[in-house]
């Protein structure tokens, strides 16, 4: 095992889907769901990927785990290029990586018992010996997500949103993976439990050193809980930055545009200043240029025409922006402020 | 009830019930509150708190043979609503009572352009002719921010974005010019850019139309953009009312505290949320007492056995909660009499 260098890197990611278009006189598009993404890693660190709907960020978490097969690029795991292993190397790898679901109702077996679901990875890898071994692990790992040795008996329907999300965070991490991918894994919870499963979700980092792929709309959540944000917009990450630089100064105008949509619960604080018009286009017709010039505040020729690389604007900050530069949001928001 | 005038809708002691496997589930459980003209009111709780039940019940869309209102009072204008005939209910219904849903294309018709649905409300509640009825619909697509109505109004909603169809919805529910607009969830399935589309937009409104507003959600972000007032549900009560400003800034109700606290918020920096531990309580199992009080971390021995007073505080603010009272541990229950004062 390399226990140098970073967890993960993904170089160049690309997953074009064919779409069907027409109802009659069917012509074939290509849906350019993830177009270009590169990003890394870090042992026990968390990366958090944001967008609205439709920007590619829960395709990239399935290409990480290589539940879809790239069209092009690769994932570095641990040193390994997973794009290029066998059925039964990938098979072993996936010890290693594990992935938590938004909706805790249809991702656990309703028929199983969680004492079995909980179990099940341990089964398929052979990771420990005897029944009486497995029993142990799955009572410890059910201690350690916050529920009991007897809710083991119990099946899935007899558990609240938030307990079962606990079940599938258990399951996940029964291998002791180095990564967990977690898709939207609480935006399905009421208020007042989300915070009790983001809570959950730091300890086990702490304790285990384990790194996330925390895939959210919710800007608020991922302020808490990474270290690293990408933002991503119909199929590339527009600006990648560490948490506080992001939040503090997001240098591309959407990084803006998002973060002041965000409502905000104090009530004297300053409405949203940067509303933006329209709604994301197709992924089947990415526009030329800038793909977020035609919603962009600050547009200009050149965005119509040309793609902007991403450049780097300060250390672990990179913005694929032409005009990029600081906007710094306030962070107390004060009262009375001007509208920008 | 500041200003004297009769509010537009007065709900006094709602109670609604829903068949269950045993028995009934009461969903809401002695409900009440006022709301006036011109006002936005907005109505927080999470699953099962009851909050889509009161709208609902207010609007008169419990469906038959399901949900029923059994006790309280709905007065809506003037008009006692629950003794309403059904007929005289739906004359109200779309004309000055009006709503909106989470996800728009359920409450959209597939087969039918959006100029036609908007057009059929206005022809039945104002009595339009066809050709007034479209130019109705024109004007109010072009009211709720459609880029070019004229073409638009003969579209069918699956040509629309999910935002565009909460438009079309916004659009359809003004159409008669309601005193009262409900919002469940408006924006719950919006992205975040599209729901401050929205949400200027049901601003604007307020600003222009002076329509009332309920706008219920479970996200207190959007409570703070847009109410005036806001009651908080918890387990088919409201646990604490309140202005936006006084109920956000101070909070009283523990369960409020709590909510506030554990939310993750955009201008805070924290290591560690706080938690409100245990989950939602079932509806066909509430607690007894203060069915707040497994989770509270000022529960104390009242709190299980009987239901905290709804205590008037400073600000017009109302709080149900046993800590606003000065308890006496020898006396088994304090004067509620007093306390209601």
């Amino acid at each position: 095992m390399t226990d140098a260098g970073p967890l993960l890197v993904a170089e160049d990611l690309r997953k074009h889907f064919p779409a069907k278009t027409g109802a009659l006189f069917a012509g074939h598009d290509t849906v350019r769901a993830v177009d270009g993404v590169s990003f890394t890693i870090e042992r026990g660190r968390t990366l958090a990927l944001v967008g609205e709907s439709g920007c590619g960020k829960s395709t990239v978490s399935r290409l990480v785990l290589r539940l879809i097969e790239p069209t092009d690029g690769r994932v570095m795991f641990d040193g390994r290029d997973l794009t290029k292993l066998s059925a039964e190397a990938l098979r072993k790898a996936r010890q290693d990586f594990q992935m938590v679901f938004q909706d805790p109702y249809a991702s656990l077996s309703p028929r199983e018992r969680v004492s079995d679901i909980i179990a099940e990875p341990l089964r398929v890898h052979n990771a420990v010996d005897g029944r009486r071994a497995q029993r142990d692990r799955v009572v410890e790992l059910l201690e350690r997500v916050g529920l009991s040795a007897w809710h083991g008996d119990r099946f899935p329907h007899q558990f609240s949103g938030g307990q079962r999300q606990r079940i599938g965070i258990a399951r996940a991490i029964a291998l002791n993976p180095k990564l967990v991918v977690a898709d939207e894994p609480v935006s399905a919870l009421d208020v007042s439990v989300q915070s009790q499963v983001i809570n959950l979700l730091s300890d086990l980092q702490v304790e285990y050193g384990i790194a996330y792929l925390f895939v959210a709309h919710d800007l608020a959540v991922v302020k808490h809980i990474a270290d690293t944000v990408a933002v991503m917009y119909l199929g590339r990450i527009v600006e990648i930055a560490e948490k506080r630089a992001l939040f503090a100064r997001p240098h591309h105008p959407y990084t803006q545009a998002l973060l002041s949509a965000v409502p905000n619960p104090d009530p004297d604080a300053r409405r949203s200043q940067i509303v933006l018009a329209g709604d994301v286009p197709s992924p089947t017709r990415v526009p030329s240029g800038c793909r977020f010039h035609t919603r962009c505040p600050i547009a200009q020729e050149i965005c119509r025409r040309v793609d902007p690389a991403p450049q780097t604007v300060a250390d672990d900050h990179a913005v694929a922006c032409h005009f990029a530069k600081p906007h710094p949001i306030p962070a107390d928001r004060p009262a009375g402020a001007d509208r920008a | 009830m500041a200003g004297g005038a009769e509010p537009l809708l007065a709900v006094s002691g709602l109670v609604t019930e829903f068949p269950a496997r045993h028995g009934t589930v009461r969903a809401v459980d002695g409900v009440s509150f006022d709301l006036r003209r011109g006002e936005c009111l907005g109505i927080v709780g999470e699953s099962g708190s009851g909050k889509s039940v009161t709208a609902l019940s207010i609007m008169g869309l419990l469906q038959k043979g399901n949900g029923r209102v059994v006790g309280g009072q709905i007065r809506f204008n003037g008009a006692d609503l629950l003794s309403l005939s059904s007929r005289d209910r739906q004359q109200l219904r779309g004309a000055d009572l009006a709503m909106i849903f989470q996800e728009p294309m359920t409450s959209l018709n597939p087969v039918f352009t959006v100029g036609q649905q908007i057009a059929e409300a206005v022809r039945i509640h104002k009595r339009l002719g066809r050709t007034a009825a479209r130019r109705r619909a024109v004007e109010m697509l072009d009211l709720v921010g459609i880029p070019d109505p004229h073409r638009r109004v003969d579209s069918y909603p699956h040509q629309l974005s999910g935002g565009m169809r909460q438009r079309v919805m916004i659009a359809m529910a003004l159409s008669c010019d309601p005193k009262l607009l409900i919002a469940d969830e408006p924006t719950t399935a919006l992205d975040v850019t599209i729901q401050a589309q929205i949400l200027e937009l049901l601003r604007d409104i307020r600003k222009r139309l002076g329509t009332a507003i309920i706008m219920i959600t479970h996200d207190l972000g959007v409570i703070a953009e847009l109410a005036d007032r806001v009651i908080v549900m918890y387990a088919s009560r409201i646990v604490e009312t309140g202005s936006v400003r006084a109920l956000f800034k101070n909070p009283q109700h523990p369960y409020t505290q709590g909510l506030l606290r554990s939310m993750p918020r955009l201008d805070e920096d924290r290591d560690r949320l706080d938690q409100i531990e245990g989950s939602v309580p079932n509806p066909t199992a509430w607690p007894g007492g203060c069915r707040f009080h497994p989770r509270c971390g000022f529960s104390r021995d009242i709190c299980s056995s009987a239901e905290p007073p709804t205590v008037r505080l400073a600000e017009g603010r109302q709080s149900a909660c046993w800590r606003h009272v000065d308890y006496d541990p020898g006396q088994a229950r304090p004067n509620l009499a007093e306390v209601r004062a």
